[in-house]
């Protein structure tokens, strides 16, 4: 029987294993349990992985035979029709909100479906907030933001004779400023969302300019709450 | 459309919103940008940010338009990883047709579970392209007779190195990084991270498969797995 006191070094040296998705059974099930209490294996596996999904982006793309969109389509079609005799519209909403949750960090045990590399990864769980975008006094959008790691921020804005494309740029708590993307508007109306490339807790202020760098609108408030720290 | 967020909803609720709002704006945006791009004049054309890069909706509001059965988020997510996709599947089976059958259930499969991805477990092309990995392993273990050359994957990749348009995503592992990181780590080591890569070969059928004890075959795996990683990690800060 597999002694299940294994040393922390123990369980590192099965990390890459683990990654790559060959590491089965019971030395598999056991190294689970121990990356969810081991902040170094959380670190250490979410590196190692990242390498693997890499590797997985080493072969050509290759365009796959003509008609093959078609073929997809036909079966999601067929698929899609017997989900709809089974599941009713409630349960399509339910599923379509699950992904929201399962997106932005409410809610923590999942395991892919389909990997036989479960890997967890360990990373800050937050929540959502909103802030007030404003513009000469007068609120013309808000800016939502889920406060974990990564961090996600979507804008939506309602300002009337605003550019047709405005940058989003990001002040950081150190004054530096980041453009964050471009995104168009129509009629002055439009959302846009971004995984951030700091901590919210970072960002200061989140402002729309114009492409030549004008603030047409910013944050009526700036400060985020803390973050938890990673689970371990 | 109704754009106005009921900013009293649950946040579940309002961020379901704003993906939907952001699937609904893309859309009409994108007839907007399909007709300037019909101008050569269009000064956004020589912007920075093309309208299409800028426009394009993220692959997780695509995964939210499938969840709602959006039949134009599906196509645009095929469109998007098709090559990606089949090519990572021919690479291992070294078989069109059978390629082709794992990678129409790849986006099938993607298409059934898109409610329950989870973008903090990595980014949606990493969570698709291991699910097309898994199914090649799992056609390959059906017919599997003669072990493959691992380093057949090498050889297959264009000597140029290209970054094609797939590659545009938020990583600075370049798939030329990747493929340099790859030749510059042990022969040995190499052939043992390809195998349990991409042939979901275990480290005791690495060692049968290699003559060699398991131990060496266990130290092979995690030496080049690691060697590998610190290698990218260092092209990742050289490139900041």
């Amino acid at each position: 029987m597999t002694n299940v006191f294994k040393s922390h070094s123990e369980f590192q040296a099965e990390l890459a294993e683990f990654a790559l998705g060959v590491l089965n059974g019971r030395p598999a099930a056991q190294l689970s349990l121990h990356v969810a209490t081991c902040s170094e294996c959380t670190q250490d596996l979410e590196e190692l992985t990242t390498t693997v999904d890499a590797l997985l982006r080493v072969p050509d793309a290759v365009s796959p035979p003509i008609g093959f969109e078609s073929r997809v389509m036909d079966q999601i079609h067929l698929e899609a029709a017997h989900v709809a005799r089974v599941r009713s519209p409630a349960k399509l909403l339910v599923a379509a909100a699950a992904l929201v949750v399962f997106s932005f960090g409410i809610g923590w045990a999942t395991h892919s479906l389909t990997s036989t590399s479960s890997t967890p990864v360990g990373l800050a769980i937050g929540h959502t907030e909103h802030r007030q975008l404003t513009a000469g006094g007068r609120s013309v959008g808000l800016v939502y933001a889920y406060t974990g790691r990564p961090s996600w921020m979507f804008v939506s804005v309602d300002a009337p004779g605003a550019p047709t494309l405005v940058r989003c740029v990001a002040v950081t708590t150190t004054g530096q400023r980041r453009i964050l993307g471009t995104f168009g508007l129509s009629n002055g109306k439009g959302v846009w969302g971004t995984r951030l490339p700091v901590p919210i807790q970072g960002i200061q202020d989140i402002q729309l300019t114009s492409t030549s760098g004008v603030v047409e609108a910013r944050l009526a408030t700036t400060s985020w709450s803390t973050a938890p720290a990673r689970p371990n | 459309m109704e754009h106005s967020v009921r900013v009293e909803n649950s946040g579940v609720v309002a961020y379901w919103d704003q993906l939907s709002l952001e699937l609904h704006v893309a859309r009409i945006l994108r007839l907007n940008n399909l007709k300037a791009r019909s101008s050569e004049l269009d000064p956004r054309r020589h912007s920075s940010h093309s309208l299409a890069e800028v426009l394009d909706p993220s692959d997780e509001a695509l995964l939210a338009g499938m969840v709602l059965r959006d039949d134009q988020s599906s196509v645009m997510f095929v469109r998007r990883y098709q090559r990606r996709v089949f090519g990572l599947a021919v690479s291992i089976l070294g078989d069109g047709a059978a390629a082709e059958d794992v990678a129409q259930e790849a986006f099938l499969r993607a298409w059934r579970h898109a409610s329950v991805f989870d973008t903090r477990r990595g980014s949606v092309e990493s969570w698709l392209l291991t699910i097309t990995r898994n199914l090649s392993i799992d056609v390959l273990r059906k017919r599997r007779s003669v072990p493959v050359d691992p380093d057949k994957i090498l050889t297959l990749v264009k000597a140029s190195h290209e970054t094609g348009p797939e590659d545009t995503v938020v990583t600075r592992m370049t798939r030329p990084a990747i493929v340099n990181a790859l030749a510059r780590i042990p022969p040995e080591q190499r052939r043992a991270v390809m195998q349990a890569a991409f042939y979901g070969y275990t480290a005791q059928e690495v060692s049968e498969i290699e003559s060699i004890p398991l131990g060496t075959a266990k130290t092979r795996i995690r030496a080049g797995l690691l060697k590998l990683r610190s290698l990218l990690e260092n092209e990742e800060e050289g490139s900041l």
